[in-house]
């Protein structure tokens, strides 16, 4: 469950219709606050209109390749949302599904065979035409992979066929329900141009990418810079966005930049017109009246305290729950990693994939901070302090708590916490790829971390007791019983609820402990309007405008 | 010269085997199966397939015994083909072809600056001895020794390009986009030669032959600049050479911080994504570079000192 990147672009939303549903109307599904996004209104006389040059600074440009095949970076999606487009877009605010490449979209009462009626307007940037061939092409070449983050949005081993029922009309069958897949669509599945495949053959994706999108690609170095110019025929815009023809900016340069202290002098120096920050320069460049800060909530789950239940000492829930009580949560949002650029999280998904309801109903369950109900637990229940650490049959309560490179910060204090109530943590650093092969071992006591993505079920595998990423050795039927209805309940309404109730169960019985919600922040000048975050949390610059 | 220049370039060939032999081990040395490492870093880490492991094992060769691979290895390298990257699917010979005119750029500005400023303040410091220059110049030189480019960089980017908007912050392009870049990398390498040039000249001064120089009147910046500077630079040339590897290096930090496109960058996408192919490609076509300035440092030196060619 835990990674750095769109790994498993989880399922879920409470989105689809109960049965059959069309793509129109709401569902029973909860609204969702979109969290603490600055909002600034333009200056008076300002308005939208055609501009040259719009240059924006990522924390990397990705690598590898944009071929939906392969893509496998967050990137890849980040900028598919200009160059190609999707054949449905989930709504951020509802996070309901709708129209995108598809105008009309429904799925039949089983969850297992969706049909979309396309746009007959659609060209593909080499001007060939999209239609429902185009459809079948892609997906069954992301089908023939058998790997990656698109195999997995198209349902992995659950995909069974597109059939092209007419020149614009397509069905997509799975051999199980796959109610989450407008979620997925709407996330990974961009579409390239056939004719473009073949005809660069292995320069595709590496070199040439053609899309259908409101922006060409033009310029494409992995690991340094993506440049975008304006598709001037573009008019298939989707309704979620402002506009639906051409974007206002003629070009959009997006650099890569690892090094956030470059970033942020970018921005203050003029070089570039929206940055992503570290959080430590948020309250700094908040501080300056040429610029506004955007904090975008990130979709996935939330940073957490993962808790190796197989091992002495986290096999007994009560030093599991002694743990939840020592942590400060409200001190960790304050400490110097997130410099106050977080909140205090109280369930495993976050804000985005959830919403403000949702966290409302698991206030029930919360800890809080109250060391000295943490230590009353511990003493209770047989652990006697020796020295500075305590001890129970002979086994001192030291444990193992490893965290990917660049943690340091954030593990330190959550080290200082368990130690006050007498629980020793030996902190070791492991670079990322080492971190998560060793806790996918088990090898340690405890680890922190968050990972990436849409909808309300992302946790559901960690948690199950045959789940594909429980690393940690939960088994609880109780438990599975709430998280098979996550993915399999037909009515959205069923599966938020069970998504609510597991969360609870998970931290009633501290399987896992929720620290914090974090956002994105992208700084940008005051001139910059209208940028635009998915239900996926990072940004599309199609309908961004600036100023004059 | 002729025979001088043929030795020196047997003498390369051994240490280019030498590096292919451990470039070629890297990935071998790494724990675990090989073909299931380069199948994580296609980003495969799901359960893989007999026929695609077999396939991936048949396409890089690791299904044959390990001398024939490396034959096979070195027999690639002659052709000029160094492999092909997993995470950006091109032939890592055309990447670093893509990346090395911005690094060379870069590291060829960074030594000439460290050469000029170096030398200069080297020569300046030694005809001062004593007094406030030389000073300055010593103070200075263990600054610039000591400071990290990191953090230079970050405190040059703020003071140039953010405080006064002079230079840009970062990225490539025209010589504006050079100049801090290359001062951040070469800085260190013009402490460096600052401190060598002082000693070195200080002592060439003390030599008989300059005195012999003063005694037949010779103008004094003539004694320096025609006698003393030239015997001087041998170690410093010496310094040069060994700094050019620092530059490559260094540039892995710069080229960092400063944003840049460049094989330092490279490297660091190589080595954080575990692209092994890429990153042997990269050590192996660094150390050829370094070993061939180092033959150039050789064959500078029959120029400035004779005895070393005739020997």
């Amino acid at each position: 469950m835990i990674a750095q990147t769109v790994r498993r672009p989880a399922l879920a939303l409470a989105l689809l219709g109960l049965v059959a549903s069309a793509c129109t109307g709401e569902t029973g599904a909860p609204a969702r606050t979109g969290g603490p996004v600055a909002k600034d209104a333009p200056l008076p006389g300002a308005k939208a209109q055609p501009y040259e040059v719009l240059k924006v600074v990522l924390n990397n440009a990705g690598t590898g390749t944009l071929d939906v095949v392969n893509a496998n970076h967050t990137k890849a999606t980040v900028y598919a949302q200009m160059w190609s487009n999707f054949l449905v877009y989930v709504d951020p605010e509802s996070l309901q599904p709708r129209p995108g490449l598809a105008k009309e979209f429904s799925v039949n009462a089983t969850g297992n065979e969706y049909t979309f009626k396309l746009r007959d307007d659609v060209r593909f940037h080499d001007g060939t035409p999209f239609n429902a061939e185009a459809v079948k092409f892609n997906f069954e070449r992301i089908a023939a992979a058998k790997v990656g983050a698109s195999y997995d949005a198209l349902g992995g081993k659950k995909y069974r066929s597109t059939a092209v029922v007419d020149p614009y009309t397509v069905r997509v069958t799975f051999t199980d329900p796959y109610w989450t897949f407008y979620d997925q669509a709407a996330l990974r599945l961009w579409f390239d141009s056939p004719a473009a495949v073949a005809k660069h053959g292995k320069d595709y994706g590496t070199k040439v990418v053609v899309g259908t999108g409101p922006y060409r690609m033009v310029d494409w170095v992995p690991n340094d810079h993506v440049f975008l110019e304006r598709n001037d025929d573009y008019k298939w815009g989707p309704s979620v966005h402002k506009i639906q023809g051409p974007g206002y900016a003629r070009r959009i340069e997006i650099r890569g930049i690892v090094e956030g202290a470059t970033r942020r002098a970018t921005l203050e120096s003029g070089q570039a017109d929206v940055v992503m920050l570290e959080e430590t320069d948020v309250p700094d460049i908040q501080k300056d009246a040429r610029f506004k800060v955007d904090l975008q909530p990130k979709a996935g789950t939330v940073r957490q305290l993962q808790i190796n239940q197989k091992k002495f000492p986290f096999n007994d829930i009560v030093v599991r729950r002694a743990v939840a009580y020592a942590i400060d949560r409200e001190a960790l949002v304050k400490a110097p990693r997130y410099s106050g650029i977080a909140q205090v999280a109280l369930g495993i998904q976050g804000l985005k994939n959830m919403g403000g309801k949702w966290a409302e109903e698991l206030k029930s369950v919360q800890y809080g901070f109250d060391p000295a109900r943490a230590r009353k637990l511990l003493d209770d229940a047989g652990y006697r302090l020796v020295g500075n650490v305590r001890e129970k049959d002979g086994q001192k309560l030291q444990i193992d708590f490893i965290f990917p490179t660049g943690a340091l910060s954030e593990v330190q204090p959550i080290q200082a916490m368990l130690a006050d109530i007498g629980i020793q943590a030996k902190l070791t650093e492991l670079q990322t790829a080492k971190w998560f092969d060793s806790f996918q071992k088990g090898e340690m006591s405890i680890t922190i971390g968050s990972s990436s993505g849409v909808g309300i079920d992302m946790f559901v595998n960690a948690f199950l007791t045959n789940g594909t990423e429980n690393w940690w050795g939960v088994a609880d039927p109780a438990l599975d019983a709430i998280l098979v209805k996550v993915d399999g309940a037909a009515d959205p309404k069923a599966r938020f609820d069970a998504s609510v109730e597991a969360q609870k169960r998970i931290i009633a019985q501290a399987y896992g402990l929720p620290l914090l919600d974090v956002f994105y922040p992208f700084g940008m000048k005051k001139s910059v309007f209208d940028v635009y975050y998915p239900p996926f949390s990072w940004p599309s610059f199609y309908q961004t405008w600036l100023a004059q | 010269m002729g025979p001088f220049l043929l030795r020196r370039l047997a003498g390369a060939i051994p240490v280019l085997f030498g590096v292919s032999l451990l470039v070629f081990l890297m990935l071998h040395l790494i724990p675990g199966d090989p073909v299931l490492l380069l199948l994580q870093q296609s980003g495969e880490q799901a359960e893989v397939s007999r026929e695609r492991y077999d396939a991936v094992a048949r396409k890089y060769g690791l299904d044959q015994p390990l001398p024939l691979q490396y034959l096979t290895y070195v027999g690639n390298l002659l052709r000029g083909d160094l492999g092909e990257s997993t995470i950006r699917s091109r032939p890592v010979a055309e990447l670093i072809a893509q990346e090395a005119p911005f690094t060379a750029e870069l590291a060829v500005s960074a030594l000439a600056f460290a050469i000029v400023v170096g030398v200069l303040l080297g020569v300046a410091a030694a005809l001062n001895r004593g007094r406030w220059l030389d000073t300055v110049a010593v103070i200075l030189a263990t600054f610039g020794v000591a400071m990290p480019a990191f953090w230079f960089g970050l405190l040059a980017i703020f003071v140039f390009a953010v405080a006064f908007g002079l230079l840009p912050a970062s990225g490539v392009g025209g010589p504006q986009y050079l100049v801090l870049p290359a001062v951040t990398l070469g800085i260190g390498s013009a402490a460096a030669i600052t401190r060598l040039t002082r000693s070195s000249l200080l002592e060439a001064l003390a030599e008989d032959y300059v005195r012999t120089a003063r005694a037949k009147g010779l103008l004094e910046w003539r004694i320096v600049a025609g006698h003393a500077l030239r015997n001087s630079l041998i170690p410093v040339v010496t310094l040069m050479g060994l700094q050019f590897g620092a530059l490559l290096a260094g540039a892995v930090v710069t080229e960092t911080v400063f944003a840049r496109r460049g094989l330092g960058a490279l490297t660091l996408q190589a080595v954080t994504s575990k692209d092994f192919p890429l990153a042997q490609g990269l050590v192996m076509f660094i150390a050829t570079l370094y070993v061939m300035v180092n033959l150039v440092v050789d064959l500078a030196y029959s120029y400035l000192d004779p005895r070393i060619r005739y020997a």
